[in-house]
């Protein structure tokens, strides 16, 4: 996927750059909230699919973005989508998905763009973390 | 020797704060990361959580001396460490000591 500039789906005044969109999908209000504000806060546009999920989840896939971060609950809804993204995207297109909470018994679709944080190592995990942070600081 | 840790005294917290990776915190840990530029220490912590769990209670170390800092974490002050991961780098200008009771990090004050 070519970075690109986009419009919010739901708001035509509001832009979104790839390069530096990050989407969020946690079905807790409370987590929707947090990692809203801690993303907007590092300099990242955030798109936030919660926001209207009837509207927003089945665009999920289709929505640019550098990275996406997403509850295990939401995972679930969109398993089947996983499964034909996979199938469908170049390898080199993918882009990837970071399902939280990452714990050893969740089980994932096993696919390098789909990444269940217990399975990495913690020096990788704390690199991709600041990676995301970096990129918010792309003008 | 005993060192000295930074701790803001908040003595609590009214709001619970959840990092990305799942990790909760309190508004004193939210206000040290941010006054101290300092985020990256809840991402390394976070990043220990799938094996710091099975734990009830952790002290959870950033040991700064000069631009280095050791980060490590036991179940108490005087018992071995269960995780350690040395930071050959960092421009954080405070040591810290932090719990993580049931998942949440917080300053001892918090407590």
């Amino acid at each position: 996927m070519k970075p690109c500039r986009y419009i919010d789906p739901l708001d035509y005044s509001r832009f979104y750059d790839s390069r530096k969109t990050i989407i969020i999908g946690f079905s807790e209000p409370e987590t929707r909230r947090n990692n809203n504000e801690s993303f907007r806060t590092m300099g990242l546009d955030v798109l936030d699919i919660y926001r209207n999920q009837t509207l927003l989840l089945p665009q999920f896939f289709k929505l640019p973005c550098f990275i996406r971060l997403i509850d295990y609950a939401t995972y679930l809804r969109l398993e089947d989508g996983f499964q034909w993204y996979i199938k469908t995207a170049e390898s080199s297109d993918l882009i990837p998905t970071v399902v939280y909470p990452g714990y050893e018994r969740v089980s994932l679709l096993d696919n390098q763009a789909i990444i269940n944080p217990a399975n990495i190592h913690p020096t990788l995990l704390q690199g991709l973390m600041s990676h995301i942070r970096n990129v918010g600081r792309l003008e | 020797m005993s060192r000295d840790y930074f701790d803001p005294i908040f003595n609590g917290t009214e709001t619970v704060w959840k990092h990305p990776c799942g990790l909760l915190y309190t508004d004193g840990v939210r206000c040290f990361a941010q006054d101290h530029a300092a985020y990256w220490t809840l991402d390394v912590v976070a990043s220990y959580l799938p094996r710091l769990k099975k734990y009830e209670f952790l002290v959870v170390y950033f040991d700064v001396d000069e631009n280095k800092c050791q980060f490590h974490v036991r179940e108490d002050s005087d018992l071995p460490n269960v995780v350690v991961q040395e930071i050959p780098f960092t421009d954080l200008d405070v040591s810290v000591k932090f719990y993580l009771i049931d998942g949440m990090l917080m300053f001892p004050s918090d407590y």
